[in-house]
């Protein structure tokens, strides 16, 4: 939802009014759980800041901002009894903020550099385009479908972006585009508040692919689905692409009978990424695929599906708090199956989060995206 | 004593990162689940242990600053809610649970939700007895300070029923045990129940030894919709004539299934319902569920369902779940009602309750764990201000009206800020107005200066 201040006034108040302070939102917050149960840091808290900065209980400042930055993971949603998109609140609030010259320093870089070198990350343009080094071959520039990587898979998940061009070129024939200088898509700059420059950005990102000749982009991003295809919908931007996520798309073939056969003997989780799973309800796609394979066999975490833990890695949680958001994919960890060693997942965000705690904590677990398990999958075992 | 020296003192006897006042903590802290009273404490305490609540209760004790202890802020009668000028103990950080299997005895901090120590106990085999609905954000504490209750009721009671022992921090910052560890204990005046339900007016309980039962291995549920809401009432008493001992009793009246169809997208029949659910070993499960079919037929069931599948069982519970949310979600204001009767006077309640939502023009729901005789009238409402001219004198009316029928003002929510007025009428019925004296002098005991949750069950 995107809102203007005075519809931001006029409906948070509106929608505020139904919360009942019930509370069944705060035990699931993963933020609340490190953050030493402080109800500020809550769902419930969040929500009551924002109502008291609206309705002039509060006066804004930068110890609020701080607060008002969760994962966004959803999950309160999930329990909230007067079934309010709590998440869209929260975006809302900090859309006031934004608006009222409140954003916190730390993501206030991520923006600007989102905006000078068109990644979230701080790196030079070259940089985010070495992925393409990990490929066999130089991919095509234009082609009817298109693999688009997302800034955190082709900086930080090189090889899965590796892997999830080479495999949706083998199930879609060779003309498999990849923008080299892609640009951002403009997420993080929609969840700082700053709606017009993510308007421009998005919009640089869908001429860009536009450009590309592509009809159909596929990619390993669940948050640069949501911008590409659902909040580009929302704000009236027609663009006439088909956007899927991967698992979208390998669900689509499945279904279609045109997923070729896949074999791996091994026994993994899955973990749901927050923004594939409760954002775009996509909770039985990626296990029916992960399924598919002959001789995999997945055990579910203690909390899965819509009722997922999060992993700390969303809504620029990670560049407020990092040890908090590290603390919470230690517990996310936590929830795998004993016994299990392999993680599967469908995010680079998730992905990055997950690896970097397994190696801060020495765990004998490999994190993997679903594209890195199909293409382990398709090989002849050794 | 000013905030800043309750503040400072605070910070030097628990560390500063215990202790928090930043007014937006301030703000969001004076807001519960009750939501017609807020107030801003002064200060909030992050209680980790047992000794940071005597060291904060020794110091509020000999200032004669007021103490609110607080789990989740779930208590809809403001038991929770901050008075003025006080000091806030949120126990949530203190949340250990150890099951002890070969004594069959679980025990419990008070920042630990309900729901958890359930999950914790079934690792086992075992469950927790007691699930107040709100069990996966009420906490032990909380649930032992107010007496909680849940659909279980019928067969297990409430916190109080299956309470072996409890620590408990008093003012001035001594901490005893009452009880303990073991299934029996004859050993005197029982202090133990006079905290329970006490609403944190006498101390702050930290920690509890609690019975665990065996997790049912075969369940079985029968769901009847009657026509008639005094039938469905009726019904609900004739199982518990004829000798069933179910595992839950629900009941919700046909205003809140037609809401939850309109709200939530169910479809359910229209009509009054009752749920019932049997655990009974496989071999008489199914012929106990027909029982109980049919003595609900004729009691005047128009239709009877049975099942033992878990996932029609669960498709069959959706309306009963989502009945509190329903309201939730349709009124911008609304607000739980709770008493207790006799099951014999179940009809005459629900009767009333339908005469009173017509005299005062409200929506009034009526849910229940009526296999204890406990109800829930749910009352809607599109703005604040039908509370106190409409929606209150209500409630007033029908919660009195049990009193009438031999009842309670309340049988699991307590008495809070809410239900004071209540109490008293309750207890003139029964020519027992005394017991509020004995109730004062009993607090003077424990809470001499009177810094414990100041103004709530009692003045």
């Amino acid at each position: 939802m995107v809102y203007s201040r005075e519809e931001l006034l006029r409906d948070i108040s509106k929608f505020l009014e139904y919360c009942k302070q019930c509370g069944f939102c705060t035990p699931v917050c993963p933020v609340l759980k490190v953050s030493d149960y402080v109800e500020t840091y809550g769902p419930r808290g969040r929500l009551l800041q924002g109502r008291g900065v609206v309705e002039g209980g509060l006066r804004p400042r930068p110890e609020l901002s701080s607060r008002i930055y969760c994962t966004l993971c959803g999950f309160c949603e999930v329990k909230c009894i007067a079934a309010l998109k709590l998440t869209d609140l929260y975006l809302a609030v900090r859309h006031y903020l934004s608006d009222s010259g409140l954003i916190p320093e730390q993501v206030k870089q991520v923006s600007k550099a989102i905006l000078g070198l068109n990644n979230p990350y701080n790196v030079e343009p070259s940089i985010k385009a070495m992925w393409l080094d990990y490929l066999p071959e130089r991919p095509a520039e234009r082609g009817k479908v298109l693999y688009w990587a997302g800034c955190t898979s082709a900086i930080r998940n090189p090889e899965t972006a590796s892997n999830a061009y080479q495999l949706i070129k083998e199930l879609s024939g060779p003309e498999v585009a990849v923008i080299a200088e892609e640009p951002c898509c403009g997420w993080p700059l929609y969840l700082n508040g700053d709606v017009e420059s993510y308007k421009e950005q998005l919009t640089k990102a869908l001429n860009a692919i536009k450009k590309s000749g592509a009809e159909i982009v596929i990619t390993t991003c669940p948050a640069c689905t949501r911008s590409l295809r659902e909040k580009a919908k929302e704000l009236g931007i027609e663009h006439g692409l088909k956007i899927y996520h991967v698992v979208e798309y390998l669900h689509e073939l499945l279904k279609a009978g045109r997923l070729p056969k896949f074999e791996l003997e091994a026994v993994i989780t899955y973990h749901d990424p927050c923004d594939l799973g409760r954002h775009l309800g996509r909770v039985k796609e990626p296990r029916e695929v992960l399924n598919s394979i002959k001789g995999l066999k997945i055990v579910e975490m203690r909390g899965s599906g819509l009722e997922s833990n999060c992993c700390g890695g969303g809504g620029l949680y990670q560049v407020m708090h990092m040890d908090r958001a590290y603390r919470i994919a230690s517990l996310r960890l936590k929830d795998m199956p004993s016994n299990v060693r392999t993680l599967v997942t469908a995010c680079p965000s998730c992905e990055m989060t997950l690896r970097t705690e397994v190696a801060n904590e020495g765990l004998d677990v490999e994190v993997l995206d679903v594209v890195d398990l199909l293409m382990r999958a398709r090989r002849p075992q050794s | 004593m000013g905030r800043e020296l309750v503040v400072s003192r605070l910070k030097e006897l628990l560390g500063s990162e215990k202790v928090i006042d930043d007014p937006e903590e301030l703000y969001v802290y004076s807001y519960t689940a009750y939501a017609v009273v807020r107030e801003e404490p002064l200060a909030i305490v992050k209680a980790f242990s047992t000794e940071d609540v005597a060291k904060v209760l020794k110091f509020a004790n000999e200032h004669r600053v007021p103490v609110v202890p607080r789990g989740s802020g779930t208590s809809v009668i403001g038991a929770s809610t901050p008075v003025k000028d006080s000091i806030v103990i949120d126990l949530r950080p203190m949340r250990r649970i150890v099951v002890d299997v070969p004594n069959g005895v679980v025990e419990a901090e008070a920042g630990a939700y309900v729901d958890e120590v359930d999950r914790e106990c079934r690792k086992y085999g075992f469950m927790f007895p007691v699930d107040p609905a709100s069990a996966e954000a009420a906490t032990i504490g909380g649930a032992l300070a107010m007496d909680a209750g849940g659909m279980r009721g019928a067969r297990y009671g409430t916190m109080r029923h299956v309470t072996l022992g409890i620590e408990v921090v008093l003012p001035g910052g001594n901490v005893i045990t009452l009880g303990g560890p073991v299934y029996k204990q004859a050993t005197g005046y029982d202090l133990m129940h006079i905290f329970i339900g006490s609403e944190g007016t006498l101390g702050v309980i930290t920690r509890g030894w609690f019975k665990m039962v065996p997790a049912p291995k075969s369940v079985g549920r029968v769901v009847a919709y009657f026509d008639n809401v005094e039938d469905a009432a009726r019904g609900v008493y004739e199982i518990r004539r004829r000798g069933f001992a179910p595992l839950i009793i629900e009941f919700m009246d046909d205003i809140v299934v037609k809401l939850a169809n309109k709200i939530k997208g169910l479809n359910f029949p229209e009509k009054n319902m009752v749920i019932i659910d049997i655990d009974l070993p496989k071999e008489v499960l199914s012929s106990t569920l027909n029982e109980v079919a049919e003595v609900l037929k004729a009691a005047g069931a128009s239709e009877v369902r049975s099942t033992t599948d878990p996932d029609e069982m669960a498709r069959l519970y959706v309306v009963r779940k989502q009945a509190y949310p329903t309201f939730a979600a349709a009124f911008p204001f609304s607000f739980m009602g709770d008493l207790s009767v006799p099951l014999s006077a179940l009809p005459a309640v629900v009767k009333k309750v339908r005469e009173v939502s017509s005299k005062y023009g409200i929506t009034i729901g009526l849910i229940g764990h009526a296999g204890d005789g406990n109800l829930h009238p749910l009352v809607g409402l599109q703005s604040k201000d039908e509370w106190w001219s409409k929606a209150r004198p209500a409630l007033v009316e029908i919660e009195g009206y049990s009193i009438e029928l031999g009842g309670t003002i309340s049988g699991e929510h307590g008495v809070g800020i809410e239900r004071k007025d209540l109490l008293i009428k309750e207890l003139r019925a029964r020519r027992s107005e005394v017991v509020l004296e004995y109730m004062r002098q009993i607090k003077r005991i424990f809470d001499p200066n009177g810094i414990m949750n100041p103004g709530k069950l009692i003045d």
